[in-house]
């Protein structure tokens, strides 16, 4: 895995703010407007944010699982 | 009274052939021109057969029009427009027309209205979408386009078996009906469309010819393949049960493999793989808002990932850049294309104001039952994943600092192809209604209510913030050059490497097991020769051998004798 030098031009920043605005105007309506409850537990309000933040760590993970087991080589198949 | 019956797909074809000998200044707008012509067939004729002929006894319909194919034809044929924007770029005259056809041929197979004409219009689709890959200057195109023609024959194959013993069954009526996937006809066109759509362990022709195909082609492959069989599973298989599992299958392989890929081209056709496998499964579940919800998101999938193609294609085109790792720098040299690939990959991650959105929401609407709550979870969890690897990720990394890299911004036509294509989805998410009119099924929907915007903002931004968390402490890594393997390591790459040494090595086992019986069996021949040769002269002069003589004759006559 390469040492990668950081985003230029504060574009992290950039999408640090957007996913963080997005992220809270989300979870703000949900809490906020008081809708109902889903049908399961993963259509409550909060839920949606869980698996959000989920999914981003299943990818690293897998990433990184990846590049354990096939190491740094050329291309892929 | 004679009457003239032109499938709008024909019009494509036609111009296809037209290009083969068109100067290059003309054949983008023969493209153009095409795409309208057939648009205003698609637009201009009623629902309906037209008209029916028999070819070699068998009933074929050559147009039949209803809501179904209606709004699969416009997807394509308004696809089709920006991509003859996006193909004015290039020389390569070959390729204009491969294009073309595919595109008829996929229109073709939309609007025809028999089995035996389906059948001949996706073979079409798949020999141009075999000439694409041809005709790419990438090194490996070549047995790339092999490997899609034998999985295309092998489609083929199975449609044509299919389709026989349909005809056999129905005493020669080719009409589309429902068929039954328990039958032997229906399992064999049921299998034939599984490898259409990329079904799990048939999912690696898609991503080995997209990312082998040229800029343009690999746009027009990821738009005109594989929807083309969503489309005919609508038709023919709807409600099939088994297909809910197959398109969760899809949906997972194609999530996995998006985020374990550093190769971006790659990686969109597995996400294509992923949204594929929603319409599949909804079509599985076969209720009138879940097929509605399926044929909308085909349309606005088969929209997203053609802008995304186009996006990378132009900065393979100019910089020969295809993987995350290579990205370094890109967004400074290439400032339009790195935006225009931002918002298509946003598109393609379902982000509320694109096309996905809206119908992802009735997708999630369709789905949102008790019993069908992994299916919901999955397609919630599709748009998360999605915008981490496809949006996020490159980007990150083509801002990463980097000195003044030697390559400028994409041809001008590639972006403005690309950025029609983005456009037509962020348009149709702000205004949803006219996408919703389209669906067979009426559809009064509102997917900006604040229940439905708001957990889908939580969920982005959260997978934003989450992935950019694991980033910042380095856990999430930067770049992934790592060698991924899927199904088709088996016939190519380090297994199929494998397996052809373990080859070798059997046969040259086997030729000196042969060489050795040979030479075995040479000197026993000789050994009974020279026996023989002594025998027949009992009178030689070698005791010995008399001796041997009658000791053999002896242990004859006792076996004999014990035995008996």
């Amino acid at each position: 895995m390469s040492k990668a030098a950081p985003p230029r031009g504060g574009v992290a920043g950039l999408a640090l703010l957007f996913c963080f605005t997005a992220a809270a105007l989300g979870l703000a309506f949900e809490f906020g407007l008081g809708a109902p409850g889903g049908f399961w537990i993963g259509a409550q309000p909060g839920a949606a944010a869980i698996i959000g933040a989920g999914a981003a760590i299943a990818c690293a993970l897998a990433a990184r699982l990846a590049h354990l087991v096939f190491g740094k080589r050329d291309g892929d198949v | 009274m004679f009457e003239v019956v032109l499938n709008p797909g024909f019009v494509p074809i036609l111009a296809g052939l037209i290009v083969l000998a068109a100067p290059r200044i003309v054949r983008g707008p023969i493209m153009a021109i095409a795409a309208l012509a057939a648009l205003w067939l698609l637009l201009e004729n009623d629902f309906g057969a037209a008209a029916t002929m028999r070819q070699m006894g068998v009933e074929t319909v050559p147009l039949d029009l209803d809501a179904l194919n209606r709004i699969f034809g416009i997807a394509m044929l308004i696809l089709l427009i920006a991509m003859a924007i996006y193909a004015g770029a290039r020389r390569n005259r070959y390729e204009d027309a491969a294009i073309l056809m595919l595109a008829g041929g996929a229109v073709s197979a939309l609007f025809v209205g028999d089995l035996v004409s389906l059948v001949a219009a996706v073979a079409l689709s798949g020999l141009a979408a075999a000439w694409i890959v041809f005709a790419s200057p990438l090194e490996g195109a070549r047995f790339a386009g092999v490997r899609l023609l034998i999985w295309h024959g092998l489609e083929g194959l199975l449609f044509l078996i299919g389709v026989a013993l349909h005809l056999t069954a129905t005493a020669g009526n080719s009409k589309f009906v429902r068929l039954d996937a328990g039958s032997i006809s229906g399992a064999c066109m049921f299998a034939a469309l599984l490898l259409r759509i990329g079904a799990p362990f048939a999912h690696v022709w898609l991503k080995d010819v997209i990312s082998h195909a040229s800029a343009a082609g690999g746009a027009a492959l990821s738009a005109f393949s594989t929807m083309l069989g969503v489309y005919a599973l609508a038709r023919l298989f709807p409600a099939e049960p088994v297909l809910a599992p197959i398109g969760a299958a899809m949906i997972v392989v194609g999530l996995v493999f998006a985020a374990i890929t550093d190769d971006l081209r790659r990686a969109g056709a597995y996400a294509l793989t992923a949204q594929t496998g929603i319409c599949v499964a909804l079509i599985g579940e076969g209720s009138p808002l879940s097929l509605a919800a399926a044929e909308g998101h085909a349309f606005a999938t088969l929209l997203a990932f053609a802008a995304l193609q186009m996006t990378l294609g132009a900065m393979l085109e100019r910089a020969g850049v295809r993987r995350v790792s290579e990205l370094t720098g890109v967004a400074r040299a290439m400032p339009i294309t790195s935006f225009l690939h931002f918002a298509a990959a946003l598109a393609c991650a379902a982000t509320p104001g694109f096309a996905l959105y809206a119908t992802q929401a009735v997708a999630l609407e369709a789905t949102a039952h008790w019993e069908q709550r992994w299916l919901w979870l999955l397609i919630a969890l599709t748009s998360a994943v999605l915008f981490v690897v496809l949006a996020l990720r490159p980007t990150l990394a083509a801002h990463r600092a980097a000195p003044p890299r030697p390559f400028h911004e994409a041809p001008f036509p590639m972006m403005l192809g690309s950025a029609l294509a983005t456009f037509l989805c962020f348009t149709i998410g702000l205004a949803p209604n006219w996408l919703y009119a389209l669906m067979p099924t009426a559809l009064a929907f509102q997917p900006y209510e604040i229940e439905r915007l708001a957990p889908q903002l939580a969920m982005l931004g959260a997978a934003g913030l989450a992935y950019l968390a694991l980033r910042g402490v380095g856990l999430a890594p930067a770049s992934l050059p790592a060698r991924t393997l899927d199904v088709d390591a088996f016939y190519r790459g380090p297994v199929a490497s494998a397996g052809q040494w373990a080859g070798v090595l059997l046969l040259r086992a086997y030729g000196a097991w042969q060489a050795a019986v040979t030479r075995a069996g040479y000197a026993a021949g000789r050994t009974l020769d020279r026996l023989s040769r002594l025998w027949d002269r009992p009178f030689a002069p070698v005791r010995m051998t008399a001796a041997t003589q009658f000791l053999v004759i002896g242990a004859f006559l006792l076996t004999i004798l014990l035995f008996r």
